[in-house]
């Protein structure tokens, strides 16, 4: 199934752009250090406005997941994923053996195209 | 300023449906806004503060006094998700409590699954929810969200699948007895276990049911109540908080009722241990182990074997919950479980239960309730109920 084009609202526009080039990144306060994830123009730790991008690897490990069946098929395979370099953020799973998955394991960054919008950020086993 | 003691729950209603063809929306609502004020014994002239959350029908504290024929000189509209309606009876004994209005009546009802739109949150538009185009993508699905919620937990306390399924079990057995109850069949761990597996580790049967319905509930001051026939339930404490994932800091192991609980108990002046009932919002079985953690009425990661082995069935377990069946088996009108809790709660502590799921002397009993997703943004509200 395609994967939907998201909304590009402005504030997030460099984080899109910049998935079209093959780059992830996340966000970094540049006066109190959060690291954070979603986009957005300030830190929602300090209410600073001295944010900057931060390009990471997109290596992590495994939160936590799951397996959404739909008719019995896998319809998703949400996860959260500990990145190496910050925040723990919402993603899902592809290119995997859904009946090998764990807490803890190893994942890498795996872009996927959507219908008609940026590459959007999945994981895959590292 | 506490609330404690200045006000009290004096009518409750629930309508029958579960499936609401032929009715519509507004007429939902004054259905059960009558019903409430007439278990009250007051009426709709007697009404001054008016409460409603999204799903209410067009512009709620507009419209709903309108059609009612309501004159609120007070009005809220708060929405958190199912939650949402014990927030409301917070807001409303406070409201009670601080002179703005003297009758407050809060309204709930949807009527989706008849129009067709049976999965989604009644009346709730999502238009520039700010992590939209950050989650959306993925299709996680509600049942999704609350199975990574599952299977944190098992990882972190080494709950299992039998645990969970103990919750559904113990709604069953109590919805035999509510002729309304949307399935009244009592199951076993087994078939929960065997059903079909819905978002791992999530089965069919660890998720709630989806109806129509809905229900009223009426708050007043204490003179009022006191001149009124009904039992004197009074709004003891209450609280609430929101919980996110604060850009990236996911902690699955604890839910909002962490700080909403301990706030409620301090206000009403008891602890976990006078708690003789719990409703306990059910959307999935997981969502009651860890409101039964995080609000103090079992050790934290000691969920699973607290409500294993019928802890949760009332007249066996330490802890009846949810003894209408809840959402799990009863009724989830508009995926929307928070008035259902508050109003078994008031049962509860009236002594009007079905006799088979009544729990003796009810001195304390509380109403919790976790609106939006477990795993991203939520709100916990916790009300104590105190018979007098």
């Amino acid at each position: 199934m395609a994967i939907p084009a998201p909304e590009i609202r402005p504030e997030a526009k460099p984080y899109w752009d910049a998935l079209a080039e093959g780059r992830f990144q996340i966000q970094e306060c540049k006066d109190c250090n959060n690291r954070f994830y979603y986009a957005r123009p300030f830190c929602p730790s300090c209410m600073s406005r001295n944010v900057a991008w931060l390009p990471i690897s997109g290596n992590g490990t495994i939160y936590s997941f799951s397996l959404v069946r739909q008719k019995g098929a896998i319809a998703s395979a949400p996860v959260f994923v500990a990145l190496d370099d910050g925040p723990t953020i919402l993603s899902a799973l592809v290119d995997c053996d859904y009946d090998k998955l764990a807490i803890g394991q190893r994942v890498k960054l795996k872009l996927m195209p959507s219908d008609n919008g940026p590459p959007i950020p999945f994981f895959t086993p590292a | 300023m506490s609330l404690n003691g200045q006000a009290y729950i004096a009518g409750i209603y629930e309508h029958p449906t579960r499936r609401a063809d032929g009715i519509s929306l507004a007429q939902l609502h004054a259905d059960v806004a009558i019903g409430a004020l007439e278990d009250a014994g007051l009426t709709t002239r007697d009404v001054d503060g008016y409460f409603c959350a999204s799903e209410a029908p067009g512009l709620g504290p507009l419209n709903v006094p309108n059609y009612l024929g309501l004159k609120p000189r007070y009005v809220e509209s708060t929405d958190t998700g199912g939650s949402a309606y014990l927030v409301l009876v917070h807001h409303a004994a406070q409201a009670v409590a601080s002179g703005r209005c003297n009758v407050a009546l809060i309204t709930m009802g949807d009527t989706q699954v008849a129009e067709g739109l049976g999965f989604s949150l009644g009346g709730v538009d999502s238009r520039g929810a700010p992590e939209a185009p950050f989650s959306g993508p993925y299709r996680t699905f509600p049942a999704g969200m609350y199975a990574m919620v599952a299977r944190r937990h098992m990882y972190e306390y080494g709950t299992t699948s039998e645990q969970l399924a103990w919750v559904k079990v113990a709604a069953s057995h109590h919805a035999q007895h509510n002729p309304h109850a949307l399935m009244r069949n009592v199951v076993t761990v087994e078939d929960v276990l065997n059903s079909p597996l819905v978002a791992d580790p999530l089965h069919r049967l660890d998720c709630c049911v989806v109806t129509d319905g809905g229900g009223a509930v009426v708050i007043t001051r204490p003179e009022i109540a006191r001149s009124l026939k009904r039992p004197l339930v009074k709004v003891a404490g209450a609280s609430e908080f929101v919980k996110h994932n604060e850009g990236g800091k996911v902690d699955l192991t604890w839910s909002a009722g962490r700080y909403s609980g301990p706030r409620a108990f301090e206000e009403a002046g008891c602890k976990p241990s006078d708690i003789k009932y719990a409703s306990l919002y059910d959307s999935f079985t997981i969502t009651v182990i860890m409101q039964l953690e995080d609000i103090g009425l079992c050790e934290k990661g000691k969920g699973g074997k607290f409500v294993a082995d019928g802890g949760l069935i009332s007249g066996v377990g330490k802890m009846p919950f949810n003894t209408d069946g809840g959402g799990l088996c009863s009724n989830h009108p508009g995926n929307r479980g928070g008035m259902t809790k508050i109003l078994e709660a008031v049962r509860q502590s009236r002594g009007e239960a079905h006799p088979a799921v009544q729990v003796p002397d009810p001195n304390f009993v509380v109403a919790h309730g976790t609106g939006g997703t477990l795993s991203g943004d939520h709100c916990g509200a916790t009300v104590i109920l105190e018979r007098e």
